[in-house]
């Protein structure tokens, strides 16, 4: 999950809990706004954040996300009907994703939920849902509230996270857990998060102690921040695409662009079989996709804005978000391909008779997961009845 | 949620009833429609019923009788007449083309005969001036009636009226029409009956190509009076269904419609018994149906949402009244096997509105009455005669609420003396039924059908409520639109080898 | 007789939305006229700026035409309660939360839905005229057809912010917001809280001088009739005895039309007034008023809540002048300019209609001032005139109008009056 591209709201853009923090590390002072928080872009260099993160471990500002606690003997069932995440499933301290689906089976949004307690749960979404909860709740007996103002959110990316938050005295032996509990007298939640491939913890604590931990997890494993850009990279390469940027959220898309799980390439994170959840009729019914979200690995150093995908000469879909990846040494990039669009093989280019470069389709971690989703549910002769 | 009973024999535990392909909640005529016409189909259907429905005919003062439910049809669906044979289960028609006495607030009076055409001369006899526009008028709105039609009905590639006539309110098309504003107060006051909006509000409009729009016994636009009203019309249709083999269950304890995946799998009940089967049609309200025996946990959000929209707060309200005598006035007497309407003047309305949304007792505006001891004697065996009254608009209110009643019997008594002058001097005894709500204008009226009836977010759950019906008279249309689709889902079922039962 | 040449557009209506729709005839490459109707609304106070593509169209900026910040609209509520809105939504997000915390979040949403509900096409029937499915998203629940309470009462729990939100959008148009299909009024909050204003009469003179520029011809006699000769020709015929024809016919709004008893069609637009007139209130003190706690609000209204609205709408239609009528106001130097947008198109008395008099004009004028007093810092004193006159009767129009002559199109109703007759006019004349 990554912050969405939504540029809905104007005005200056406020300060995170943990603004003063980033802002004193920020050489760049490059900002935008996400959610009309300020966010980071670039600190120093966007080479150096990229190779942190994907090699080591980076701090980053999470706190553009929109939080909310759903409190109440029902948030369970209000959360499972809400979202896709298999919220009956969580034990306490533990942590899941998914997708939130409108009336018709198109994505509004990614969601992720901490059962931080028994009837508590923490449910973070990439965009402002409030009015989404305000509809679902009525007639659940839970106490919704947005908490984005009253937390710090900070988050440790990369394969060395989990070493960093120990060496800061976190607790953080399982995989699976988010802990909960006390350091040094701060009340905090821990949980695992990805930012595409790179694996990371997100520590989600009280706004008033927001500088105190990140400097003590900064001076202890001497780490760095990343900004927007570098972790941008790692999302294309671990095949998140963003909200408001490689799709639209259903609940602002204009009629026809909403895009269904199996269009944005992620059927597994609204899988049928998983309890009723709300849409999931109607993605049940769905006609064939139309569309497809993919990352097609580019010959290039660059994609140029407003690329089209071409396949033989033909336009079959259009570039939605690009990157240059160190890893691979050339550009990667998400594409809408029309569903028509069969291949490995693509060219990327303007409009017109401008220059072509190659671009295959890319597996990604996202896409290896897709991929035995859509294997197993082929395997079943109806995934959608419970196999008796 | 849904725990299977245990099925010891030395304990036996709720049961769990099964063998049938469909359940029919609620015994209301759609219900009971889509119950005979999903047996004619093959399947094995159960109604239950909570007997909220009147099945007998009620004394409601020593020696006066009636029967409760609308007294007239304005159109009722053929396909269920004819696939039911309602005729020979005992539908009949005591008028076929009833005459319509209007009364204006000036107490001048409008009589034309059973075809809504030849109102137009009628009322040109009353304002010459107006005749030609009138006959003009009436047959634009009945063409356009006939164009959407189907509309009306539900079809799925019909005619839709454009937005102009969606919007449109009553005052829009006919303030300033015709010389005689009277004629404009009777076109208002058959526009308005039952409906919640004011006719300065927009949508107001095709509530009258609505009205115009059906035909009974063969007639566009025409009324004919039921023999034994509602009340008989689902004496028939129970007949017809017992005929087909439906199964009748009175109860009142089923909690909560099972739901298994996306599929409806029965009824459970109170004692944690179920009744199951893969179709439940529903005639109860929406909320009751959606809300709750689905429960919103497993209604899509939006879905929910809709179902909990406010309702407007205007009802009507249908009053028996037992008379000693008819009163002694020539034009009632001439004829008083009619339909009597009464039509207020716009000041009349908007202040009748006002005070029903306030909350308020007043005299309601519209007023339609029948005289059906004129037609059945036998409903006042004693001599005397019986008027069956339905006021609007009045404000909603509940059995417990003692002062509207009173003042409610106040605003009958004015009612009845406007449509029936002299009658106070006759009055025995009055009983009204509980109030119904006001029915949605038709533009949304056509909108819930739409997301109710056709896709109520659950295979096998089917809708034929009150708001998956256009307008106020009885139809019937959604009852056979429910049993047509759940006869659809069931072929399909048996083709996917999905088992029925 | 006198023979004129034929137009291209003939426009009903000389206000300053009819003015502005000649002048887009005209820069448009057609040739307009504008004639005088007499049903024109006598505008006075601030009105919202054109928007920027009728700044562009018109080139207005050559006209002597000055814009001033919207700063705080305040409606005052019963006891001293104040909501605030401001044309920044970020900024009225923060004032709101010191209301309720929540509404710092729902704000800003309730507007981007309300932009979107606007944008979105009615999907109704595709190609082969069935029914398609709704929008995806929420959209279900701010259908077309739901009145404004309806939506507001879905999303907000402040009486106090529903009551500003209606007085704001709604009661310019006449409506309280329980009018099915009023929900329209809410799509276009955010052109009724523009972000720049104009003086109502300076927007009149600049419109005039743009139209005379463009080149379209203003006619000074008053409309007498009008007809229509086969599928192609409007005849109107002025009292100097002129007869102008013109292929298309609109007229500035649907108010003039219908006050003038001429049908009008708003393309299906459901925020027509129902009757009633707008009355504006000229009170003149002898010092500049200040409102109480009013700093930086530029348009005050007064509503106790949103059924204050309903009942004076009821009592326009029935014809009384309501003792709490809702009303807006602004503050021009000594002057105070308000706006009653629930008076009666006339009066009734011992079971019948009458018209306005003088002694219902000083009624209504001493209630506002009374009203509009009781906002304001005891120095500025009684005003010393009070000057109340009505706007155009709807109601009249209608009773007189004529139905065998096809419907005039009209722009929808919107607070944004010049916007709408412009954007019709430039759908018009597109070929």
């Amino acid at each position: 999950m990554i912050f969405c591209a939504a540029a809905d709201i104007a005005g200056e853009p406020r300060a995170t809990p943990l603004y003063g923090a980033a802002a004193s590390l920020s050489a760049a002072n490059s900002w935008t706004s996400v959610n009309g928080w300020a966010a980071a872009r670039v600190y120093t260099s966007v080479e150096e954040e990229y190779e942190h993160a994907a090699h080591g471990a980076a701090l980053v500002d999470l706190g553009p996300f929109c939080r909310y606690t759903v409190r109440g003997e029902s948030a369970a069932d209000l959360l499972a009907r809400l979202t896709t995440t298999p919220v009956a499933e969580l034990g306490v301290g533990e942590s899941a994703r998914g997708l939130i689906l409108d009336g018709a089976g198109a994505v509004v949004d990614f969601a992720e939920i901490a059962r931080l307690g028994g009837d508590l749960y923490l449910l973070t979404t990439t965009a402002p849902v409030d009015r989404r909860l305000q509809i679902a709740q009525r007639g659940f007996d839970v106490t919704v509230a947005n908490v984005a103002r009253d937390v710090a959110a900070l988050g440790v990316v990369g394969p060395k996270a989990r070493e960093a938050a120990s060496a800061a005295g976190f607790d953080v032996q399982s995989a699976e857990m988010a802990a909960q509990g006390r350091v040094r007298g701060v009340e905090l939640a821990v949980r695992p998060i990805n930012f595409g491939a790179a694996p990371g913890l997100e520590i989600v604590y009280p706004a008033e102690e927001a500088l105190t931990l990140w400097e003590r997890l900064r001076r202890a494993g001497n780490l760095i921040a990343a900004g927007l850009d570098a972790l941008d990279i790692l999302r294309i390469e671990g095949g998140t695409p963003r909200v408001g940027l490689d799709f639209i959220s259903a609940d602002r898309a204009r009629p026809g662009e909403a895009m269904t799980p199996i269009e944005i390439g992620l059927p597994h994170l609204a899988p049928p079989n998983r309890g009723w959840f709300s849409g999931r009729r109607a993605m049940s019914a769905a006609p064939a996709p139309e569309r497809l979200l993919a990352v097609l690995a580019v010959d290039a150093d660059e994609v140029a804005g407003a690329s089209l995908v071409f396949f033989k000469g033909a336009a079959v879909g259009r570039v939605t978000s690009a990157a240059y990846s160190p890893e691979l040494r050339r550009a990667l990039c998400f594409a809408e391909l029309g569903a028509g669009a069969v291949g490995e093989t693509f060219e990327i280019g303007r409009a017109g008779s401008g220059p072509r470069v190659g671009a295959v389709i890319r597996e990604t971690a996202e896409s290896r997961v897709a991929g035995a989703f859509r294997t197993s549910l082929k395997a079943a002769t109806d995934s959608r009845r419970p196999a008796v | 949620m849904n725990k299977p009973a245990p099925k010891s024999l030395l304990r036996p535990g709720p049961k769990i009833e099964g063998g049938l392909d469909a359940i029919v909640l609620g015994g209301s005529p759609d219900g009971l429609a889509a119950a005979g016409l999903m047996a004619k189909g093959g399947l094995s259907v159960m109604v239950i019923e909570n007997g909220a429905v009147a099945r007998e005919r009620r004394e409601f003062a020593p020696g006066f009788f009636c029967d409760d439910g609308d007294p007239i049809a304005g159109s009722i669906d053929a396909g269920v007449v004819d696939g039911l044979d309602l005729y020979r289960h005992g539908l009949s028609f005591a008028r076929r083309r009833l005459e319509t006495l209007v009364r204006f607030s000036d107490r001048a009076t409008l009589i034309f005969g059973g075809d809504p055409s030849l109102m137009s001369e009628a009322a040109g006899a009353m304002s010459p001036l107006d005749a030609e526009r009138l006959r003009d008028f009436v047959e634009r709105v009945f063409d356009d009636a006939r164009r959407w039609g189907a509309w009306f009905a539900g079809g799925d590639r019909a005619i839709v009226p454009g937005t102009d006539d969606l919007t449109a309110s009553l005052d829009q098309r006919l303030a300033g029409r015709f010389k005689d504003v009277r004629i404009e107060d009777y076109l208002r006051a058959e526009a308005l009956l039952r409906g919640a909006l004011r006719p300065t509000e927009p949508y107001s409009w095709l509530a009258l190509p609505h009205r115009w729009a059906g035909d009974a016994a063969g007639l566009q636009a025409g009324l004919a009076a039921i023999d034994g009203g509602e009340r008989a019309l689902v004496a028939a249709l129970r007949r017809a269904c017992q005929a087909f083999g439906v199964v009748f269950r009175q109860t009142d304890r089923v909690r909560s419609a099972l739901v298994e995946w996306d599929g409806t799998a029965g009824l459970a009940l109170d004692d944690g018994g179920q009744i199951r089967a893969p179709i439940v049609v529903s005639a109860l309200s929406a909320r009751e149906s959606f809300l709750g025996l689905v429960g919103r946990a497993r209604l899509d959000i939006e879905f929910a949402n809709f179902a909990a929209a406010p309702r407007p707060r205007i009802a009507s309200v249908r009053a028996h009244v037992a008379l000693d005598a008819l009163p002694d006035e020539e034009v009632t007497l001439s004829r008083p096997d009619r339909r009597f309407i009464y039509a207020p003047s716009a000041a009349e309305t908007h202040l009748a509105w006002r005070m029903a949304l306030e909350g308020r007792a007043g005299a309601p505006a519209l007023a339609e009455a029948m005289i059906p001891s004129a037609i059945d004697p036998s409903l006042a065996p004693g001599g005397g005669a019986t008027v069956t009254m339905l006021l609007h608009p009045v404000a909603l209110y509940t059995e417990e609420d003692e002062t509207p009643r009173a003042a409610l019997e106040e605003a009958a008594a004015v009612t009845l003396d406007r449509l029936l002058p002299g009658a106070g001097l006759g009055f025995v005894a009055i009983d009204f039924e509980p109030v119904m709500p006001a029915v949605a204008p038709i533009a949304v009226a056509e909108e819930q059908r739409r997301i109710f009836a056709e896709a109520t977010g659950i295979d096998g759950l089917f809708f034929c409520g009150p708001e998956a019906q256009l307008g106020s008279r009885l139809s019937l249309a959604s009852g056979r639109r429910a049993a047509e689709r759940a006869l659809d889902f069931a072929r399909l079922s048996v083709k996917q080898g999905r088992n029925t039962r | 007789m006198a023979q004129r040449p034929s137009y291209d557009l003939m426009v009903i209506g000389a206000d300053a939305a009819g003015l502005a729709a000649a002048a887009a005839a005209n820069r448009l490459g057609g040739r307009a006229v504008v004639l005088r109707a007499g049903s024109e609304p006598r505008s006075a106070g601030l009105k919202p700026s054109p928007p920027n593509f009728v700044w562009r169209l018109l080139e207005l900026h050559r006209f002597e035409l000055k814009t001033v910040d919207a700063g705080l609209a305040l409606t005052h509520l019963a006891e001293g309660e104040r909501v605030p809105t401001h044309p920044d939504s970020a900024r009225t997000a923060r004032l709101l939360a010191a209301r309720d915390a929540t509404l710092e979040h729902f704000w800003p949403d309730f507007l981007q839905s309300m932009a979107r509900a606007k944008t979105a096409d009615p999907p109704q029937t595709d190609d082969k005229g069935r029914r398609v499915k709704p929008a995806s998203g929420l959209a279900l629940i701010d259908r077309p057809h739901a009145s404004a309470i309806d939506i507001l009462d879905d999303r907000f729990a402040d009486e106090g912010l529903k009551a500003h939100v209606l007085m704001t959008a709604l009661a310019p148009l006449g409506l309280a917001g329980d009018e099915p299909g009023s929900a329209a009024a809410l799509f276009d909050f955010e052109a009724a809280a523009a972000p720049r204003r104009v003086d109502a009469e300076a927007l009149q003179e600049a419109l005039t001088a743009a139209a005379k520029d463009a080149g379209a011809i203003i006619e000074d006699a008053l409309l007498v009739s009008l007809t229509r000769e086969g599928e192609r020709l409007w005849i109107a015929r002025l009292e100097d005895g002129a007869e102008i024809r013109a292929v298309r016919a609109i007229a500035s709004s649907a108010l003039v039309a219908e006050a003038a008893g001429i049908l009008a069609d708003a393309g299906g637009s459901p925020l027509r007034r129902q009757g009633g007139v707008e009355a504006t209130i000229r009170l003149r003190y002898a010092k500049k008023p200040r409102v109480k706690s009013g700093e930086g609000a530029q348009t005050h209204h007064i509503v106790t809540d949103k059924r204050a609205l309903a009942r004076a709408r009821d009592a326009m239609l029935e014809g009384r002048i309501d003792d709490a009528m809702p009303m807006s106001f602004e503050v021009r130097g000594r002057e105070i300019v308000a706006r009653a947008p629930f008076a009666p198109a006339s009066i009734r008395e011992n079971g019948g209609m009458r018209d306005w008099t003088g002694q219902d004009l000083q009624i209504l004028g001493r209630a506002a001032a009374a009203a509009i007093g009781r906002r304001l810092d005891q120095a500025a004193g009684a005003p010393q005139s009070v000057d109340a006159v009505i706007g155009p009767d709807v109601a009249a129009g209608l009773r007189k109008r004529d139905f065998s002559l096809c419907a005039l199109p009209v722009p929808a109703p919107c607070v944004d009056a010049v916007g709408a007759a412009t954007s019709l006019v430039m759908k018009l004349m597109r070929p």
